[in-house]
């Protein structure tokens, strides 16, 4: 057996294995039944939306001639916040679970390379949380065509897949910070503890970040934010969020020339990649240092 | 040829402590080898270092005639560990738990039949399909002993292997550890306890406070702590003149104190059992015959006295 495939027969293992104990744990039953209740609830108002023809806005699907892309954006808005919380609920303690209950040193005894385990792991994590979220919008948006009566053209569906890949992103970006965080810390509390701060601060940085660019244009509370006016700190400040470059809505609406966040849709999307990235590689690193007991 | 070689080594933790201070020991291929030393005296840091779990600040380690700071891979698929508490997936049967550790080491299914019999080795025949959350501590340490055994390791590192265990449990499970020695594989067995060490190493080495004294066989050990002479304190139902006679004439016997039956006996292989046989012999009913002080009263006493040299 060549190095490569006992490589990835070993990733298989450890995906599965820690894929079979998080659909298991009461964090996924919890946050995965709020995500998809907040769906439903948002395609229910998306739906009543459409009965009041509602003008359609920059970045957003048009409600008259895209019915269905319309709704799953609302659903979106209402319950992609949860989804963040599901992906690091799934992913803080990764590793501090395996180290309390002594069975990462079952794994370290053995020839397996500590990446293998951290891509199984982040594979797992994006299986059960990206699986729910695939599945719940692929539910709806068929649901909704036999609701309404109306199918999505072609291009809408295109929209629809892109936008569930960008969606996909923002996932990994929370699971590869939830899993730097279990590189960084020793105990499963310690994890919580480092998962609820660093979602607050990256909440911080992006209200920060408005409030600042707001206040050095002289611009008070607005719903059209010109961020692209904003001076380079509160831009930073702002996409430091992982959230800010989320161009899902804009994916869905097909309207790829809107300066969300004040990038454009394609800086967005390399930003969101390399919000994944930074983060994995940062707990591959730490956890390649830290001790197996 | 030596399975495992530590030369000087030396761990020193951040805030100062040293858990290990130039170590050397040798252990040979199919020997058991004990380490023996208090909690805290150091032993654990050595396992983590040997498994590679942790590198030491000084001296060096070599596996199978490998040095294990560049070439740990290449020797690890022929070792077998068995923690102080083995950590399995508790939602998850014991048989599912096996089957994912033999994965690991990338062979799909060819780990089926091995499975099955480290099941019935380790004495757990029935238990497989059960959680491991429904196991006691000690079924929990035989199956840390199965998943050790899976890649048929050629050296086993047990961890205080009958720590925590009832003795039944404790005499059970190192008479497993016994019968994987005597399938030749090497032992490396860390305990506090001196009588696992007695029942299964051939060769000893003390460790205190970081310290690991040269490895000498276990009978000199024994030797060494008790003496030349020992005490036998036997509780007699039925006391009489046959009797004490009969215990007189056993070789090895000194002398008695018949106040409360003390023998004073020379140190030497089996004499309890001799001094049982011939006073059940000569109609004695024999309640209980201890050994004074016991191998664990003259391990600690002598751990109080002395410093590692």
């Amino acid at each position: 057996m060549s190095e490569f495939s006992e490589d990835a027969h070993a990733f298989l293992t450890i995906a599965q294995t820690e894929f079979q104990t998080v659909i298991r744990t009461k964090r996924f039953l919890v946050f995965g039944t709020i995500f998809v209740l907040l769906a439903l609830i948002g395609a229910y108002y998306g739906n009543t939306d459409l009965t009041h023809s509602i003008s359609p806005t920059s970045g957003a699907p048009n409600p008259t001639t895209q019915p269905i892309n319309y709704i799953i954006s609302v659903a979106f808005s209402y319950s992609q916040i949860i989804l963040t919380i599901l992906a690091l609920a799934l992913s803080y303690d990764a590793l501090t679970r395996e180290r309390s209950e002594r069975t990462l040193v079952q794994l370290l005894v053995r020839p397996i390379k500590r990446s293998t385990i951290l891509f199984g792991k982040f594979a797992a994590c994006l299986a059960a949380a990206g699986g729910l979220f695939v599945a719940t919008t692929l539910i709806l948006s068929i649901g909704l065509s036999l609701i309404i009566r109306k199918v999505p053209s072609s291009s809408d569906i295109d929209y629809l897949l892109l936008s569930i890949g960008v969606m996909l992103l923002y996932l990994m970006s929370y699971i590869a910070i939830g899993l730097l965080i279990s590189s960084l810390t020793r105990t499963s509390l310690d994890s919580l503890l480092g998962a609820v701060f660093v979602w607050i601060l990256l909440l911080i940085f992006t209200y920060a970040g408005i409030a600042l660019g707001l206040n050095a244009i002289n611009l008070g509370a607005t719903a059209n934010i010109p961020y692209t006016t904003f001076p380079g700190y509160a831009k930073m400040l702002l996409w430091i969020n992982p959230g800010s470059h989320n161009v899902a809505i804009q994916s869905l609406a097909g309207d790829f020339s809107k300066f969300t966040s004040g990038l454009s849709y394609a800086a967005n999307v390399i930003l969101l990649v390399v919000s994944i990235i930074i983060p994995f590689l940062l707990a591959r690193f730490f956890f390649k240092r830290s001790e197996a007991i | 040829m030596n399975v495992i070689e530590v030369l000087e080594l030396t761990k020193r933790y951040k805030k100062g402590v040293i858990a290990v201070d130039s170590a050397s020991f040798t252990v040979e291929q199919g020997a058991a080898f004990g380490l023996l030393g208090p909690i805290g005296s150091g032993k654990s840091s050595i396992i983590h270092m040997l498994l590679n779990f942790t590198k030491p600040t000084a001296g060096s380690i070599k596996l199978f005639d490998r040095d294990i700071a560049t070439d740990f891979h290449e020797v690890q698929s022929k070792i077998g560990y068995v923690p102080e508490r083995p950590g399995f997936y508790g939602n998850f049967s014991a048989e599912k738990n096996l089957r994912i550790f033999a994965n690991l080491y990338g062979v799909p299914g060819e780990y089926d039949e091995r499975i099955a019999k480290l099941f019935i080795l380790a004495g757990l025949e029935g238990k497989e399909t059960d959680r491991v959350h429904a196991y006691s501590l000690g079924d929990r340490k035989r199956l840390g002993i199965a998943a050790a055994m899976l890649n048929e390791p050629e050296l086993l590192i047990l961890d205080e292997p009958s720590a925590g265990l009832d003795p039944q449990g404790r005499r059970d499970v190192l008479a497993l550890i016994h019968e994987l020695n005597v399938h030749d594989v090497a032992l490396f067995l860390a305990t506090n306890n001196v009588k696992s060490i007695a029942e299964i190493c051939e060769v000893v080495a003390l460790m205190k406070s970081g310290r690991v004294a040269s490895p000498i066989t276990t009978k000199s050990f024994i030797d060494n702590i008790r003496g030349t002479g020992l005490q036998l304190e036997a509780d007699l139902a039925n006391m009489n003149e046959r009797v004490l006679q009969a215990i007189k004439s056993v070789k090895g016997v000194r002398s008695i104190q018949c106040e409360r039956l003390k023998i004073n006996v020379d140190n030497i292989p089996n004499i309890n059992e001799d001094v049982n046989y011939v006073i059940t012999r000569a109609g004695g009913r024999l309640r209980s015959l201890r050994e004074s002080p016991s191998l664990e009263e003259a391990y600690v006493r002598m751990m109080g006295e002395e410093s590692v040299e």
